[in-house]
């Protein structure tokens, strides 16, 4: 099999070093060869075999980094949706491919899964937001992903989530107060709201699962 | 259900960890590298960076130092020291922090903690509060690695920085750092009561049940130490079942 290549987005947004270096462990620990690059130039995104989206920041300044590259929103779309090339969007990187998110005012999406990305909400007053720090996943749906992880928790940073309208790309959830969606997808497309690069062994795995991933 | 975290603290200084008593006299406790490398196999949740004489001597932290940390750090990282800028927060960021603490600069222009959040989002900027009891339950801030007194009280200064879009506060007790006494669980409790965001206790800890005191008196989110970590005198896994033991919820 000829080497995968994998894109990493890099669109200005937060820390993208750690997903790479993540990524580079996991490739080391699969049967998989590869390189992953760190990039914003459209060409080398749609001649790679995956793609990886992350990204820490607010919404809006977040998407607007990302339409003010050129070219760039145009080669993930026509990768992502012409081409069916598997993504996995991280956080921020998850909420971009919402329609809409009510962060800060209201910001047009990616659309790439129907829904809103809305504050969390959660009933007890005592809980802090942004929820932040390790909390467990059920998963609702299998996913090859998740596939031999046997460990539940990972890290989570945010205080805004996912709301899909279609209630089948839902593959986990978590809760805080409320039950909201942890990682989702369809096709192609998979988005973890947790940071599998920040979460030691299980988040290492899942980049591994993603890597031998053939949707 | 959320866990409560357990973050090792590296107070680095010329690029090697250290640990202060009430900070000064500094002892030497190592590698940033290799110590963070060591607390990643042993499950801390979280780790601390810290510059602790950046913004005194005036000069920006050690990116290399950073970056270099970072790659053997798959778990949260945040990084403090000498943050003065939407500048330095982008390198930090892009050297492989997730979060950025920010201190002295909170205190001379709080408006960079609504500029900051506004573009990075609220989640990567936390607010360091280094606070002095001055009277009975009445807090002091301190800037510039616990040099200079502000005159500004600590809770209001937390209220104030959290509504500015501060995603934590890191509250470290300047009366307790180094004494291995305790944190300072009425500071811890009238801050945490007072903001909706977390709360990271810092400075005291001697003892494990004094990281279980953080939680359950003081109402902490998530529990900072530095030298009962790096000298070996107790486990992260140990404190860990110590935790869970008293009735915290922990990533075992």
């Amino acid at each position: 099999m000829k080497n995968m290549s994998i894109a990493v987005v890099d669109y200005d947004c937060g820390n993208i070093h750690s997903a790479t270096k993540a990524l580079e462990l996991a490739m080391s620990n699969s049967v998989i060869n590869g390189s992953i690059s760190l990039t914003k130039d459209p060409e080398k995104i749609l001649n790679s075999d995956k793609l990886v989206l992350p990204g820490v920041g607010a919404f809006g300044s977040c998407i607007q980094k990302l339409k003010s590259i050129d070219g760039l929103k145009e080669a993930l779309d026509e990768a992502v949706l012409k081409k069916a090339k598997p993504i996995l969007g991280i956080c921020i990187g998850l909420q971009l491919m919402a329609t809409s998110s009510f962060e800060g005012g209201k910001h047009n999406g990616l659309n790439w899964i129907e829904g809103d990305v809305i504050p969390l909400d959660p009933s007890d007053a005592k809980l802090k937001v942004p929820h932040m720090g390790w909390n467990n996943i059920v998963v609702k749906k299998n996913h090859p992903v998740f596939q031999d992880i046997k460990i539940s928790d990972y890290y989570f940073v945010h205080s805004y989530k996912f709301s899909p309208l279609d209630s089948k790309t839902i593959i986990s959830s978590t809760n805080y107060g409320e039950d909201f969606v942890s990682s989702l997808g369809r096709d192609n497309i998979l988005g973890t709201q947790f940071h599998p690069e920040k979460s030691q062994a299980a988040g290492v795995t899942l980049l591994k699962n993603f890597i031998e991933w053939s949707p | 259900m959320l866990k409560t975290r357990i973050i090792p603290c590296l107070d680095v200084k010329d690029g090697r960890v250290v640990k202060g008593i009430n900070f000064v006299d500094l002892v030497d406790a190592g590698n940033p590298v290799e110590v963070a490398k060591t607390y990643d196999k042993n499950g801390a949740d979280e780790l601390c960076f810290l510059d602790i004489t950046a913004s005194h001597e005036k000069r920006p932290i050690l990116l290399d130092t950073v970056k270099k940390t970072a790659e053997q750090c798959f778990m949260p990282l945040t990084v403090g020291g000498g943050v003065r800028s939407i500048s330095d927060i982008q390198s930090l960021l892009s050297s492989g922090a997730d979060k950025v603490s920010i201190n002295t600069a909170a205190v001379s222009n709080p408006d960079l903690i609504y500029e900051a959040s506004s573009i990075f989002g609220s989640q990567c900027i936390v607010v360091a509060i280094d606070a002095k009891i001055v009277s009975k339950n009445k807090w002091e801030i301190f800037t510039h690695g616990g040099r200079n007194s502000t005159g500004i009280n600590a809770i209001e200064f937390s209220k104030k920085v959290s509504d500015l879009g501060a995603g934590e506060i890191l509250l470290t007790s300047m009366d307790r750092d180094g004494t291995k006494s305790g944190y300072d669980n009425d500071l811890l409790r009238a801050v945490s009561n007072e903001i909706s965001v977390p709360v990271i206790a810092s400075g005291g800890v001697g003892k494990v049940e004094d990281l279980i005191d953080g939680v359950m008196i003081g109402g902490a989110s998530a529990v900072l130490a530095a030298s009962i970590f790096h000298f070996g005198e107790i486990s992260i896994q140990e404190t860990k079942e110590a935790m869970s033991k008293a009735g915290i919820s922990v990533r075992l």
